[in-house]
């Protein structure tokens, strides 16, 4: 079932990405060339789209099944990134990578403080030093 | 030449210039083994070193911190599937899973020695036919590279299983689809950008090969349990039998000639050479891991070597990197050319002496680290996920600064997982990302030049080898589905 959604669902960005494709804008000139802006995309979607269609008249190949705990387990990874990625502009990189990775090693299950707070504090240290210190590469704020 | 040789060698071989080629190596290698820095970045900020060095010793170590760069990128590729540049992509492919497998202190020995190998078998190629491949690369042009690419993009999916076929050109046209995304190089026309300026350029390749390598490597990691503890790196793993190297050396040397000669194409570069070097190895040789390790990492170290003759003898630069570095030579006030050969033997031998030199410190460097490196993978999941799920995001952001990416990095890792968890194979879809842009950009040109008409593609040999081939590969199927019915 799940793979037959994710056909499903290759099957309707093939499509919405044909349908973009044939309204790129292009000018006089561009337009009129044998290969514009539009061909080799428009082609790469039809593509894809009928590869699609085969494989949905296929047989589904055999998945390894998956405990519900572990998906949520990736849902909360997931949502960790995007709060990552939220905090940032506003929160210090370095110190917004220590959280992310103290918060994610606790949310899989590890609960020895020790190697947590080592990982935590040493990679957002060393990337510091080693980048911005070391390579003298600048971040904005 | 013996004594523009001669000359190379008394240039490369003074103490100073030995100590430049040592830096650049290790520079190198420590620069691309992280996230999102790769040869290029390694160039650009190894230049103000540079400065303060004679024009000799500047290139000398430029060119260390080049190859360096290469092999250190085969590190992460190997122990954390992340491979940081795009020519040690195919490396990940047999490296990862031998890794896996408590072998990667055997993967990492072989592929520091075969760089070592594809290096030095490049040096000793460049020294050679210098001159004549410069010629033959002049001959390859819009029309030729289209038939190349095809043929690449064709191969990966044709020499896929036959059960894989179909997924592998599922992949390789969402590959194709996502390098279609910014502005268009020709026409200068915005595509599927939604008017979001974060777009305009297109997706950055470091995001491409993060999401769809290391961070759906961490997200598969925790859908599934834990594996098993692997054992530590012993000594016995880094030498390599008799028998290992036997079976090796041919592998190496056909690896190293498709990456010397794929390498001197300008365009081609180290990538295509290791995707060729693999595809290659998996159908004619004996198909095992260590093949697939040995193969792309002695072509993408071969062609590295061979991106300098159209930069040393035209004054071309094939690649980005090679940009990167005739952009150091002209700062020196050096113009790349014929004319360097002749006027300036000492600097033109000399770079090619200390890629000999080079290679020889890139292993003796590289061979006693691999223990230490390995141990990385000994790590328990629950710090080790976090740490490449770390290490992907702060790789894209350095190499971007730009929030939005993560985001994209994200939606693409979670769609990679869904495709690897059907076992859908995720390198056509690199394959067909990095070499999307090539494909357009040489198939427009190509129309260009033939102005409507198509008859003066009849007249170019190399279009019309290529031509041969891309139909014989095309057929492939037809004649394995024809054998079967025999059978």
């Amino acid at each position: 079932m799940a793979y037959r959604l994710l056909l499903i669902g290759l099957l309707a960005v093939s499509v919405l990405y044909t349908l973009t494709a044939r309204h790129i804008p292009m000018d006089a000139w561009t337009a009129e060339e044998l290969i514009n802006a539009q061909t080799l995309p428009t082609v790469y979607g039809i593509l894809l789209a009928l590869t699609v269609l085969v494989l949905l008249f296929r047989t589904s190949p055999a998945a390894v099944g998956i405990a519900p705990g572990r998906v949520l387990r990736l849902a909360g990874i997931a949502g960790l990134v995007l709060a990552f990625v939220a905090a940032i502009s506003w929160l210090d990189l370095w110190l917004g990578l220590g959280i992310l990775l103290l918060v994610t090693a606790w949310w899989l299950g590890e609960r020895r403080w020790l190697p947590m707070l080592s990982l935590a504090v040493s990679v957002p240290l060393i990337g510091y030093l080693g980048i911005e210190v070391g390579l003298g590469v600048y971040l904005p704020d | 030449m013996l004594e523009g040789i001669i000359t190379g060698f008394s240039t490369a071989f003074t103490l100073a210039n030995v100590g430049w080629v040592l830096f650049g190596c290790l520079a190198g290698t420590l620069i691309g083994m992280l996230p999102g820095l790769g040869p290029i970045t390694a160039i650009a900020l190894m230049i103000p070193v540079s400065y303060s060095l004679d024009p000799a010793g500047g290139l000398i170590m430029m060119a260390g911190v080049y190859y360096g760069a290469v092999f250190g990128g085969s590190t992460s590729a190997i122990l954390i599937n992340a491979p940081g540049v795009a020519s040690t992509v195919a490396t990940s492919f047999d490296g990862y899973p031998m890794a896996r497998d408590g072998q990667a202190g055997r993967a990492l020995a072989i592929a520091a020695y075969a760089s070592f190998a594809g290096g030095t078998l490049g040096a000793v190629a460049l020294m050679l036919f210098a001159g004549y491949l410069a010629a033959l690369a002049l001959a390859f042009q819009s029309p030729e590279y289209t038939l190349l690419l095809l043929l690449a993009l064709s191969s990966v999916v044709v020499f896929a299983s036959s059960s894989a076929r179909l997924p592998s050109l599922v992949t390789l046209l969402i590959g194709l689809m996502l390098g279609t995304i910014g502005t268009d190089q020709l026409a200068g026309i915005p595509r599927f950008t939604f008017d979001r300026l974060d777009l305009a350029d297109g997706l950055n390749f470091v995001l491409v090969v993060m999401a769809t390598f290391a961070l759906a490597e961490a997200f598969r990691m925790v859908l599934q349990d834990d594996p098993p503890v692997l054992p530590d790196v012993s000594a016995k793993q880094l030498r390599l039998s008799l028998n290992r190297t036997r079976r090796l050396a041919p592998v190496v040397g056909r690896s190293s000639a498709i990456g010397f000669i794929t390498g001197v194409l300008p365009g081609a570069g180290a990538t295509l050479a290791s995707f060729f070097a693999y595809d290659v190895e998996k159908r004619v040789g004996d198909g095992s891991r260590e093949a697939g390790v040995a193969a792309p990492e002695s072509a993408n170290n071969a062609a590295s070597t061979g991106s300098f003759v159209p930069l040393l003898t035209l004054g071309i630069p094939g690649s980005g990197t090679t940009a990167v570095l005739l952009g150091v030579m002209l700062s020196y006030g050096l113009q790349p050319g014929p004319r360097l050969l002749s006027e300036q033997p000492e600097i033109f031998w000399g770079v090619i002496a200390s890629m000999y030199l080079g290679n020889l410190f890139l292993l003796a460097l590289n061979l006693p680290l691999i223990p230490l490196l390995a141990r990385l993978l000994r790590i328990r999941s629950t710090l080790l996920i976090p740490l490449i799920i770390g290490f992907s995001l702060i790789g894209v952001y350095l190499t971007t600064l730009n929030g939005f990416d993560l985001y994209l990095m994200l939606g693409l890792a979670l769609l990679a997982l869904a495709l690897r968890w059907f076992a859908f194979p995720l390198a056509p879809l690199l394959l067909g990302f990095i070499l999307s842009g090539l494909l357009e950009e040489n198939a427009r040109r190509t129309l260009f030049l033939a102005e409507g008409g198509f008859e003066m593609l009849l007249d170019r040999p190399a279009f019309l080898v290529l031509a041969i081939l891309l139909v014989l590969v095309w057929l492939v199927p037809l004649w394995q589905r024809f054998r079967a019915r025999q059978d």
